[in-house]
C-alpha cells in the first residue's frame, strides 16, 4: 500500500528532448535544458508536448558532454543555494570550479566541438569556460607554437618568422 | 524516460578524432574576439603572423588590454607607449568596448601628454570602459572630453595623484567609478564640488585627495553602493562630505577622514560599514553624527582601532555616545570592550558587527583600556532600554573572562537569536585557545537567562 503510493508524492519531473545534429535523441530534465539561453527564450510560448529541439550543429558526442555540464550545474547550484539557507559553510563553488577544470581538460577537437556547441546554445558560463581555455592556450606561446598548437597552416607570403 | 541518454548511441567514429584540421582560424570573429579578449595587445599582434586569417583579426578587436610587463622584462618600456599610439592609430573604426591601460610612466616620457593621449584616443570611440593603472612620477590631468563620452565604467589606480575633471560629477553613462589614490575635481570657485551622475551605481574612493576643496557632495540619485576610504591619510581633511542618496543601499565610511560628515536621506541604507579612530579629537561626535545619518541600516559593521581614546577621554566620550540613544556595551575583552561600546540606538537593527584592526600597538595597551572601562561607573546599569529588534550579535576578541557580563548583557537583547564569540588570543598558549564559536541563543543562553530571573517572552 505504502509502496504504491509513494512515487505519486514526487511530482514527474519534466523532460525535454534534445536531439542531436546526428539523430539521436536525448531525454533531459527541464531545468538543465533551460540552461540554454536559446531554449529558454520562448520556451513558455512552446506546447508542452511540442518539447523537442533540434540542434543542427552540436553532435551527439558534444551533446552528451553538454548535457554533463549542464546537469552538474543544476544540481550544484542547488546544493550551494541549500548550505546558504542553513547557513552552514560549504566549498560547493570551489569544487565546482575544480570540476569546471577537469571537464574542460579535453583535446583540442573537443574543446572546439563544446565552444562551438556553447556558443549555439548560448550558455554563458560553458562558453566563457571554453574560451578562456584557448585563450590560456595562446598565451605565452610564439606564433610558431601556436600554429603547431592549433594545426595552422602559415599561408602568409610573408613570413617574417620563417627566416629567423 | 529517465535516463538522459540514448542507448543507441553510437561509438565515436575514429578517424574524426584523428584528423588534424585547423579549426579555430574557422571561429567565427566575435568568438576569436572573445579569445583574444582574455590576452595582451603585445600578444595579439603577434597572433596577425599566424595566417591570412588572423592578420586582421586584431583590427577590429573591442577589447584592448595593455600591460607594459612583457615590456619591462624586455628592457624596452620607452617604446611600449609607441606601441600603444600605433596600435591606437592602425586599428580601424570599430567600437573599443573596453580599454585597460596597465603601466608604469616615467618623467622623461612627457607622461601627462602622453596618458592624456592615449586616453582620449581610447575614449572617442564609444567606449564603454576604461581601465587605468598607473605609476608615474609627477601630476596628470585627465581631459574634459573622457567623462563626456558614453563611458559607463572607470576605474583609475594610480600611485602619484592624476587630476579628475570636473566633468566626472555629471558624467551621463557613467555607472561604476572607481578611483585610487586620484585627485578629486577641483569643483566650482567655492570649492564645492557635486558628484551627481544620473545613472551612477557604484562608487569607490580610496586615498583620493580632497584637500583643495571645501564641500564634497555625493548627490547620485540612483547610487547603490559608495564606499570612501583610505589606508594612510594622517589628518583629516578641511573638506566637508555630504551625502544625499535616497538609494543607496550599502556604505562604507572611513569615519576620520573629512573635516565633517552630513548624511542626508539614506533612506534605503540596507548596511552600513564604519571605520573610526577614536583616538582622533573630536571623532567621536563625528561618529554620533555619522550614526545619527544611518537610521535605516538593518546590518552596522564597524572596525576601529582600539580603546585607546578610553585612556584620555574616558566616560566623556561615552557620554557623549550615549545620549545620541542607547548603545550596546561591547562584551568583549580589552580593546574590544570599547570597540563594541557603539550605539545602536535605531530601531531596524537587526545584525551588529564589531571588527577590530590587528595592530600592535594596540594589543599592548590592551589591558589597561579594559581595566579603565569596567572601573568607568555604571556603563552596564545604564542600559535600561532593551533592544528589541537585534537578532545577531557578533562580538570579536572575547575573553572568557567576561562570561558573566556576557550573560548579563544578554537579558538586553530580548529577540537575539545568534550569538557569535570571536576567542581572544592567548599571548602566551595562542594556537590553543583561539577559536570562534556560534550561539544559538536560545539553546545555550535560556536556562541561564531563567536562572538570572530575566524574563523573556522570546526565550
Amino acid at each position: 500500500m505504502k509502496d504504491s503510493f509513494n512515487p505519486s508524492i514526487e511530482p514527474p519531473k519534466k523532460t525535454v528532448t534534445l536531439v542531436s545534429s546526428d539523430g539521436y535523441d536525448f531525454e533531459v530534465e527541464e531545468e538543465v535544458a533551460l540552461e540554454s539561453q536559446v531554449i529558454k527564450d520562448g520556451f513558455e510560448d512552446k506546447a508542452v508536448d511540442d518539447r523537442e529541439y533540434l540542434l543542427f550543429n552540436v553532435h551527439s558526442d558534444t551533446l552528451e558532454l553538454i548535457i554533463k555540464y549542464c546537469e552538474k550545474h543544476v544540481s550544484s547550484r542547488k546544493s550551494i543555494s541549500a548550505a546558504a539557507a542553513s547557513s552552514s559553510s560549504s566549498n560547493g563553488e570551489e569544487a565546482l570550479k575544480e570540476w569546471d577544470e577537469h571537464f574542460i581538460s579535453v583535446d583540442t577537437n573537443t574543446l572546439y566541438d563544446i565552444l562551438m556547441a556553447a556558443d549555439y546554445l548560448n550558455i554563458k558560463s560553458l562558453l566563457d569556460l571554453a574560451i578562456q581555455k584557448v585563450a590560456d592556450t595562446i598565451h605565452g606561446r610564439s606564433p610558431e607554437q601556436i600554429r603547431k598548437k592549433f594545426n595552422i597552416e602559415n599561408d602568409s607570403i610573408i613570413d617574417p618568422w620563417a627566416s629567423e | 524516460m529517465e535516463g538522459s541518454l540514448n542507448p543507441n548511441k553510437k561509438l565515436k567514429s575514429p578517424e574524426k578524432i584523428k584528423k588534424k584540421i585547423d579549426r579555430i582560424s574557422r571561429l567565427p570573429e566575435e568568438v576569436l574576439h572573445h579569445i583574444l579578449s582574455f590576452l595582451d595587445m603585445s600578444q595579439i599582434i603577434q597572433t596577425s603572423l599566424l595566417s591570412k586569417r588572423w592578420r586582421y583579426i586584431w583590427v577590429s578587436l573591442p577589447y584592448l588590454n595593455f600591460n607594459d610587463l612583457a615590456w619591462k622584462s624586455s628592457g624596452e618600456s620607452k617604446c611600449f607607449i609607441d606601441f600603444v599610439h600605433n596600435v591606437l592609430l592602425y586599428r580601424d573604426n570599430s567600437p573599443v568596448y573596453k580599454f585597460c591601460l596597465d603601466c608604469f610612466i616615467c618623467d622623461r616620457d612627457r607622461s601627462e601628454d602622453r596618458i592624456c593621449s592615449m586616453v582620449i584616443a581610447a575614449v572617442r570611440k564609444n567606449t564603454q570602459e576604461v581601465h587605468v593603472n598607473i605609476r608615474q612620477q609627477e601630476i596628470v590631468e585627465l581631459p574634459h572630453s573622457v567623462f563626456v563620452s558614453e563611458i559607463r565604467v572607470f576605474t583609475l589606480h594610480t600611485d602619484f595623484p592624476v587630476q579628475l575633471p570636473n566633468s566626472v560629477g555629471t558624467a551621463a553613462h557613467l555607472k561604476t567609478l572607481k578611483l585610487v589614490s586620484a585627485k578629486l575635481p577641483k569643483g566650482d570657485l567655492n570649492g564645492e564640488l557635486v558628484l551627481s551622475c544620473p545613472v551612477l551605481e557604484i562608487l569607490l574612493l580610496h586615498n583620493c585627495e580632497s584637500k583643495h576643496l571645501n564641500v564634497f557632495t555625493i548627490s547620485a540619485f540612483v547610487l547603490k553602493n559608495l564606499v570612501v576610504n583610505h589606508s594612510y591619510f594622517p589628518e583629516a581633511s578641511p573638506c566637508k562630505i555630504k551625502i544625499c542618496t535616497p538609494n543607496l543601499l550599502s556604505l562604507r565610511l572611513e569615519c576620520d577622514m573629512y573635516k565633517d560628515y552630513s548624511l542626508e536621506k539614506l533612506s534605503s541604507l540596507v548596511s552600513a560599514k564604519l571605520q573610526f579612530s577614536l583616538s582622533l579629537e573630536g571623532n567621536a561626535q563625528r561618529v554620533c553624527r555619522i550614526l545619527e545619518g544611518l537610521y535605516s541600516v538593518t546590518t552596522l559593521t564597524w572596525t576601529t582601532d582600539s580603546g585607546h581614546w578610553l585612556k584620555h577621554n574616558g566616560s566623556g566620550v561615552l557620554e557623549q555616545i550615549y545620549n545620541v540613544g542607547a548603545f550596546i556595551g561591547g562584551l568583549c575583552n580589552t580593546t574590544n570592550y570599547v570597540v563594541t561600546t557603539i550605539l545602536l540606538s535605531k530601531e531596524g537593527i537587526t545584525k551588529a558587527i564589531g571588527e577590530e584592526r590587528r595592530d600592535s600597538w594596540i594589543e599592548s595597551d590592551s589591558d589597561a583600556a579594559a581595566q579603565a572601562f569596567l572601573a568607568s561607573p555604571g556603563v552596564l546599569d545604564r542600559l535600561h532600554k532593551p533592544f528589541h529588534n537585534l537578532k545577531y550579535l557578533m562580538l570579536c576578541k572575547y575573553n572568557a573572562f567576561y562570561l558573566n557580563e556576557v550573560v548579563r548583557f544578554l537579558g538586553f537583547f530580548p529577540y537575539l537569536k545568534t550569538l557569535s564569540l570571536q576567542m581572544a588570543q592567548d599571548r602566551k598558549s595562542r594556537n590553543s585557545s583561539s577559536g570562534h564559536f556560534v550561539f544559538s541563543v536560545q539553546r545555550i543562553f535560556s536556562e541561564t537567562l531563567n536562572w538570572l530571573g530575566i524574563t523573556n517572552s522570546e526565550l
